[in-house]
């Protein structure tokens, strides 16, 4: 079962159209480093970032699912019977699908409404290093900016990405960076918790007032 | 043997695209599309409701939710306006259980084909709510694979326009020529699945 | 392949015959009050359908609706002039028939308009013979269910006392694609 959701991914990203990763891994730094320059404050990149990856999501759920449907890769990959399955579709098939990268899943909880996504490599920080603390000389900022970038979370994208995306299938998430390979961890892991499950029904343009 | 119309509704019922794909197709008025489509959105949830059995992943497979149901639509049937009451019905679908089923929409027991005297009415549910509906002629083969297509073609040019928003009626050239492309091909030769 | 039940409704929405084939427990559950209310349903949903396929139909081809497929089964109806609507219950694997000259191409065409002339054949010959030139026949005043009108039995026509449901029973029994 694991090993053809594997296969699945692999068959769709093979499909899929390719990009420069160099482009792709600066164009999302200048981004962010735009959004810094903005915001000023991490703790606010880092929401907006999470938005940012929040639309991305809810358009690409709908790739995935529409591109495994017409390559006849069967039910393993559109139908999830429970939480685990959902894990390994959005790991082993939707990150394979879209960055080409091996991300393996694990640390459910008791409940079975959490798990965890890890990521080896991360295609979007290859150049990245985050200033480290006591780096006077490029600090701008009087009131210690760059201390804070260490509260930055630079791949926060991916937390909004898998958010839209298990929106739009009626699963309310909350994704959190517990592990950051930038800050010196060994892996990126991306923690995942099942909120609520939503229903189908009448949009807030409905609801009475 | 060809296609008539393409029609595309989305999560909440509202007509988001409506394109004629033939020279037969029956001229319809925009109002009539959308009465079309929130009335098509409508009789596809209830479709699996009224059917005698259901699949086992139906989220109104309880026997409290049959009751919720029935006691709305049963006042408000056999009235000329019954299109616009049957949107209502709708919102007062009662809230998905908690556990896993297989789909959001009720393990796919709406509407997937209809049949009448003069046309073909096939229809694809996504895992996100959105219904392509296409209608053809008797005798077309194939209406499913170009379902399909659609879908890909959805999420390749409709999805990723930056300026689309969800939910809202497509205006994407790119998503329509991709459309139109699609039907000759299926028309001439069959549509390969990818 | 299985038929799971039978509905025929008259003109103003009112059911004239029912009958269920397959019990499941989803159905032993239901009270009798939520199956005349799945009725209305079934015969709300036709009456729509039937508006949704005529506006959608081209010119020169017949508004009528014959099938409706969803994942769980298919609904097979007819309509005739008078307004009677016959609405079938069936999974969704028909038998193809053994008719000669079927091809595998046509072959689903075949299985569709045999349901269409297996339900003409039950108005025709059944619903006519039986329940039509019955005697006692009122076409206003047609008793079904047991439940209504307890108050004033006496005039009205019961389907109970023809032979309309033996006679559906053997018909259906020997198609083919009933089990």
């Amino acid at each position: 079962m694991a090993s053809s959701k594997a296969q699945a991914g692999q068959t769709l990203w093979a499909k899929m159209p390719k990009a420069n990763a160099e482009l792709f891994a600066l164009t999302y730094g200048s981004l962010v480093t735009e959004l810094v320059r903005d915001y000023e404050d991490p703790i606010e990149v880092n929401a907006q970032l999470e938005r940012i990856g929040h639309s991305i999501g809810v358009r690409c759920v709908d790739e995935l699912l529409s591109k495994a449907d017409s390559s006849n890769l069967g039910s393993a990959v559109t139908q999830c019977g429970n939480l685990r399955d959902t894990a390994e579709v959005v790991s082993k098939v939707g990150f394979r699908m879209f960055l080409g990268i091996q991300a393996e899943v694990g640390g459910y909880s008791q409940d079975q409404r959490s798990f965890s996504i890890y990521l080896q490599e991360n295609p979007l920080s290859t150049f990245v290093e985050l200033p480290t603390i006591g780096d006077e000389q490029s600090s701008s900022s009087p009131s210690g900016g760059l201390d804070d970038l260490r509260k930055l979370k630079y791949s926060n994208l991916y937390c909004g990405v898998i958010r839209g995306a298990l929106e739009m299938v009626n699963l309310k998430v909350e994704c959190t960076i517990v592990r950051d390979t930038l800050k010196g961890d060994e892996l990126n892991e991306i923690r995942v918790e099942l909120k609520e499950v939503l229903s189908d029904g009448a949009g807030d343009d409905y609801k009475e007032e | 043997m060809g296609f008539l119309h393409l029609f595309i509704v989305n999560k909440s019922g509202g007509l988001i695209l409506h394109r004629s794909l033939g020279p037969t197709a029956p001229k319809i008025g925009t109002n009539e599309w959308l009465r079309i489509g929130s009335t098509f959105h409508s009789l596809h949830a209830i479709a699996a409701e009224a059917s005698p059995v259901k699949l086992p992943g139906n989220k109104n497979s309880g026997e409290w939710a049959h009751t919720n149901i029935a006691r709305v639509t049963s006042t408000t049937f056999v009235r000329t306006c019954v299109l616009s009451f049957l949107s209502t019905i709708l919102f007062l679908l009662p809230p998905w259980h908690f556990g896993f089923v297989s789909t959001i929409a009720g393990a796919d027991d709406g509407i997937e084909q209809i049949e009448g005297g003069g046309v073909i009415l096939r229809c694809l549910q996504t895992r996100t709510g959105i219904k392509f509906v296409l209608t053809a002629e008797p005798g077309t083969s194939g209406l499913d694979a170009v379902l399909r297509e659609i879908y890909v073609l959805y999420s390749d040019c409709a999805l990723k326009d930056p300026f689309y928003e969800l939910e809202m009626p497509i205006r994407c050239e790119l998503f329509t020529n991709a459309v139109d492309n699609l039907i000759d091909q299926a028309m001439s030769g069959g549509v390969m699945p990818r | 392949m299985t038929v799971h039940a039978i509905h025929i409704f008259d003109r103003k929405g009112k059911t004239l015959f029912t009958k269920r084939y397959t019990t499941t427990k989803q159905q032993l559950m239901q009270d009798a009050e939520q199956v005349s209310e799945q009725r209305k349903l079934i015969f709300g949903m036709l009456f729509s359908l039937r508006e949704l396929v005529g506006s959608l139909t081209p010119e020169g081809g017949s508004p009528a609706l014959q099938s409706v497929k969803t994942g769980a089964g298919t609904l097979h109806c007819y309509e005739t002039i008078s307004g009677l609507r016959i609405a079938l219950y069936t999974n969704n694997n028909p038998v193809m028939n053994t008719l000669p000259g079927a091809r595998a191409a046509g072959g689903e065409s075949t299985s569709i308009t045999s349901f269409q002339t297996a339900l003409k054949y039950i108005y025709s010959e059944i619903w006519v013979e039986c329940v039509v030139r019955s005697p006692l026949y009122r076409p206003e005043d047609i008793q079904v269910d047991p439940l209504e009108g307890r108050d004033n039995n006496a005039g009205r026509f019961d389907i109970k006392s023809t032979n309309f449901e033996v006679k559906l029973d053997a018909y259906l029994s020997s198609m083919p694609w009933f089990r």
